[in-house]
């Protein structure tokens, strides 16, 4: 049985083919830009092309992220919380809570039995502490994204950023940038602010061990870095973290083909 | 000379904290038929203006006709009328017998969102310098201070329960009007402890009245008043049997405006008028209904205000979500009511009634099992301290009894802070994960 999730976020869409083994047999990612159907029907394409498959092959396909409404080859819709949960889960079963970190939204989200959804919390309406944070300073540094996590390992040091709002942030980027403060360090006090917003995300729910992180952020070594030594814990990470939204759609989709 | 609409606005400016230094203008003194001039000509170009009581809207249900009759708005713009300005917590009986008109303005700010009318006030506020971070309910009461669109009032009374933020509007209004007022301390506990404190605060404050306005407070019109709202909260307490009985709710968006409405009135006919229509219309449905239903979805409490100006959110939980939505009134109400019936003393009676909303933080654990709840969303105004300050204490107390609880952040009058698709994604995710849990 073939099944494929695809997960329509902010900033990336993600997708990923389950075989009959349970095996990943294709995946993409794309930027999604201003028109998430045709970003969501592009993956989808581009999934099935890599996985040397047709529409037909498909038994069922499941959506997710912000634009799954918005998706015509869609079975089922279901929120990424589900999703990063099944998908979570079916990586690591004995994981308990995940702290996903996405384009402009962070959320941690207990499991429990079976990859169930037992409790989850969004942060409030900011982009601090997201991906789309780390764009905007990416931006302000004139330096890659996914450059950010190397360029904080050329330093021990770190500056202080004491602005919450992305927006004043930048600024105070930009302002310690004009004072030759060296890059890696700006970097590293940024990934600082991410850490610190993570950790009060996680106190209200509550951490429980094994902890995972998904969403693209957790491709960011510095953060990563950063997250570990101040939780004192190993973060379960999966090769692509991005993917996993999109993995669980898959993993809901079978289960569901499963049920029928 | 000043108009009677500068000498509002240097007053109001004047005041600490909310707005720029100002002089020392003598009070305004002003025909209520022309502040109702002012109020309908603002709302008015909103265009969206509904006065529910005029018969034309025989749409609008006869509970909705009856809260805006309760409210009394209208009789506070006579000029013949007493009125007093009251905060939430406003010891209404007092209000009654000593025939005031009560004009609440947190109310009035909840009909003119529902009316798509708040906006002309708060954009007054705004002009004024009051930011947007303020609490949309003294932006909109004090923008239409402003404007010289409120009733002079005689007297004020108001508490620092809910909140401080209302204790300084009203402490703004009574300079500005130069009226006199009392402050009603509100212990924030119930208990007999508390009770005794605040009969004794609720003597001051009729002291306080028959001193700055020469007037008698009679105690047949104090029993009178008590006999009313004992009146009204006998259908309270019929309305909740029938609710617990049958496992139904009355509509939440409903109650929520109802109950605050009523409860500035309590000690009047109109309350009870308006309770009692509530319980007719669940009384219906249930009739309606034939049986007992059985519990057939999740259901979760509505803790706190809601969007006023739409009905979107709770809509789609019920309709686009399948939840069963209740309101957090409804516990808080569900209070030993029969204890409280029985009270002799008028003072105590007054007190203790008063304080079913002390703790009402509280109130929702005690309904956890009897309605079968499944879980709790939390709206949280927009930077209210009150409200973002508890958020994690009950979400520990709701984790311990493996509970679960949703806070959503917005605007429950200013429409400015609150977009559907931020909330949706939560709604989903919760609803996604009651329905999971129960699966199993």
């Amino acid at each position: 049985m073939i099944t494929i999730g695809i997960d329509s976020g902010s900033l990336a869409t993600k997708g990923v083919v389950l075989g009959d083994d349970k095996k990943i047999l294709g995946s993409a990612i794309d930027l999604t830009g201003g028109r998430s159907r045709k970003s969501g029907e592009r993956v989808y394409h581009q999934v099935l092309d890599r996985a040397g498959l047709s529409e037909q092959d498909v038994a069922f396909v499941v959506t997710t992220g912000y634009g799954r409404d918005n998706l015509p080859f869609s079975g089922k819709n279901v929120t990424e919380i589900t999703c990063h949960a099944a998908g979570v889960h079916f990586l690591f079963p004995d994981v308990a809570t995940i702290l996903d970190i996405g384009g402009q939204d962070s959320k941690v989200i207990r499991i429990g039995n079976g990859g169930r959804v037992e409790n989850f919390i969004m942060n409030d309406k900011c982009a601090a502490g997201t991906g789309r944070f780390l764009e905007v300073i990416a931006k302000a540094l004139e330096v890659r994204l996914e450059d950010l996590g190397a360029i904080s390992q050329q330093t021990d040091k770190n500056v202080e950023i004491s602005s919450m709002c992305t927006v004043f942030a930048e600024t105070e980027v930009v302002s310690l940038v004009a004072e030759d403060t060296p890059v890696p360090e700006i970097v590293r006090g940024v990934h600082n602010v991410i850490v610190e917003r993570g950790e009060i995300l996680l106190g209200k729910i509550g951490l429980v061990e094994p902890v995972a992180m998904s969403g693209g952020v957790a491709l960011n070594i510095g953060v990563v870095k950063a997250l570990e030594k101040r939780l004192g814990l190993e973060l379960r990470i999966a090769e692509n973290p991005q993917l996993t939204g999109a993995l669980g759609a898959a993993v809901i989709a079978r289960n569901l083909m499963e049920k029928r | 000379m000043l108009s009677d609409k500068e000498k509002l606005l240097k007053k109001l400016m004047a005041k600490k904290g909310f707005g720029l230094p100002g002089g020392t203008a003598q009070p305004a003194k002003s025909k209520r038929s022309v502040q109702l001039e002012n109020f309908m000509r603002v709302v008015g170009n909103t265009g969206r203006a509904v006065d529910f009581s005029l018969p034309e809207h025989s749409a609008a249900s006869t509970v909705e006709r009856t809260i805006a009759n309760a409210g009394g708005f209208q009789d506070a713009y006579l000029d013949d009328s007493r009125v007093m300005f009251v905060g939430n917590v406003a010891c209404s009986e007092i209000v009654a017998a000593l025939d005031f008109v009560p004009f609440n303005g947190q109310v009035l700010s909840y009909f003119l969102a529902a009316a798509g009318a708040a906006g002309a006030f708060l954009d007054i506020a705004e002009k004024n310098h009051l930011s947007r971070d303020i609490c949309p309910v003294v932006r909109c009461v004090l923008g239409a201070a402003v404007e010289n669109c409120l009733p002079t009032p005689d007297f004020i009374t108001f508490a620092y329960f809910p909140c401080d933020s209302g204790a300084r509007m009203f402490y703004a209004l009574a300079d500005a009007y130069d009226c006199p007022w009392f402050l009603l301390d509100m212990p924030e506990r119930r208990g007999n402890a508390a009770a005794q404190y605040l009969a004794q605060r609720m003597k001051e404050m009729v002291a306080r009245v028959e001193n700055a306005l020469g007037i008698e407070a009679v105690p047949d019109r104090i029993a009178a008043a008590v006999e009313a709202s004992k009146e009204t909260m006998r259908y309270y307490e019929k309305l909740i049997s029938l609710s617990l009985a049958h496992q139904v709710c009355p509509s939440v968006h409903k109650f929520t405006t109802d109950t605050t409405t009523h409860l500035s009135r309590m000690g009047s006919p109109g309350a009870t008028q308006g309770v009692r229509l509530c319980y007719e219309e669940l009384l219906d449905s249930v009739e309606t209904a034939g049986q007992i239903r059985a519990k057939e979805r999740p259901r979760v409490i509505w803790d706190g205000l809601m969007p006023f100006y739409n009905n979107e959110i709770i809509r789609y939980m019920e309709e686009g979500c399948g939840l069963e939505v209740m309101s957090n009134l409804l516990p808080a109400m569900t209070q030993n009511i029969g204890g409280l019936l029985a009270e002799k003393d008028p003072y105590m009676y007054m007190a203790r009634r008063q304080l079913h909303f002390a703790g009402i933080d509280d109130t929702k654990f005690d309904v956890l099992e009897p309605y079968g709840i499944d879980g709790i969303i939390r709206f949280n105004q927009w930077g209210c301290r009150r409200h973002l300050s508890v958020n994690q204490i009950i979400r520990d107390r709701l984790t311990q009894s493996g509970m679960v609880m949703l806070d959503i952040d917005g605007d429950f009058i200013d429409s400015r802070g609150y977009s559907f698709s931020q909330v949706k994604i939560r709604i989903d995710a919760f609803a996604e994960m009651l329905k999971n849990r129960s699966e199993v």
